[in-house]
């Protein structure tokens, strides 16, 4: 596949220069898992910065006022939470598909339906999301991540698929 | 994305990035990168295609399952069905970054190189 086809010219330009250049550290990251997946509790995390309605907005107007900068937090969502329930807040993309349709990004449907059928386990209870535009991921990594393991850990979810905005 | 599945791989609960920059989530030595040639906005497919979403998410799952090693990396074979210049979607406004950009060009080196202001 050409990993770059869907992005616009510069952002193709941009996300090749930042590849060739992040080197991945020396510590690797394993855990295998426990169990098949059809045995497993599976949990999603999307970069497309969704909210609750109720819940409180990724900062949009921090990253108008500075470029550089975009939300480094996170936020829940419960399984059942469907389009009506929620707003999108990267600025980088056109969230008209998902909008009206909230599993173009955030397939919880579809993943109850693969539970129904038998091919994974469980649906987690809580599903997260965060921003996919952050360029300096120091706090998202020192504190948002680790407050993602903290409650993907006390969900007890065998699995977490992140899926990109 | 890569960077958080390794903090919550390290916490002890198995990861799977599924990406649409497959390059980018692999360099970060993310544990299990699973590449997908969607466009932006659409990862899973096209509003109310529930079966195409559907499959996606299920090959997405079944290929994080069968990974056994660190750093493992697969593709899965879907093809969009409308042409690039038709699946390339932009905002409307443009990001912030690429507004600023459009008025300051001699600043993109910075954000090529990560040397942000």
């Amino acid at each position: 596949m050409d990993p770059y086809r869907y992005l616009p010219f510069l952002s193709r330009r941009v996300m090749q220069a930042w590849a060739a250049r992040e080197q991945p550290s020396d510590h690797i990251a394993w855990t295998p898992l426990a169990r098949p997946l059809a045995d497993c509790r599976v949990a999603l995390i999307s970069t497309a910065g969704i909210a609750l309605r109720t819940d409180q907005p990724f900062d949009q107007q921090g990253e108008r006022d500075d470029p550089w900068w975009g939300d480094p937090t996170c936020r829940q969502l419960p399984a059942d939470v469907t389009e009506a329930d929620v707003r999108f807040y990267h600025l980088h993309i056109d969230a008209t598909p998902a909008e009206e349709d909230l599993d173009v990004q955030l397939p919880l449907r579809r993943l109850r339906e693969l539970v129904d059928a038998g091919v994974v386990g469980q649906i987690s209870p809580r599903h997260f999301s965060i921003m996919g535009y952050v360029l300096d991921a120091t706090e998202l990594t020192t504190i948002t991540a680790p407050e993602l393991a903290k409650a993907l850990t006390a969900d007890r979810a065998d699995l977490v698929l992140l899926v990109p905005v | 994305m890569g960077l958080v599945a390794n903090v919550i791989e390290d916490a002890g609960v198995p990861t799977a990035c599924l990406s649409m920059i497959p390059p980018l989530t692999r360099a970060t030595g993310a544990p299990r990168v699973i590449g997908l040639a969607h466009p932006m906005g659409m990862a899973f497919g096209r509003p109310g295609d529930a079966d195409g979403q559907r499959d996606v998410l299920r090959a997405a799952l079944e290929a994080a399952a069968a990974m056994t090693e660190p750093r493992s990396y697969t593709e899965l074979p879907f093809i969009w069905p409308e042409p690039r210049s038709a699946a390339i979607r932009h905002p409307d406004p443009p990001p912030p970054i690429v507004q600023l950009l459009t008025k300051k060009p001699w600043l993109l080196p910075r954000l090529v190189s990560g040397e942000l202001p």
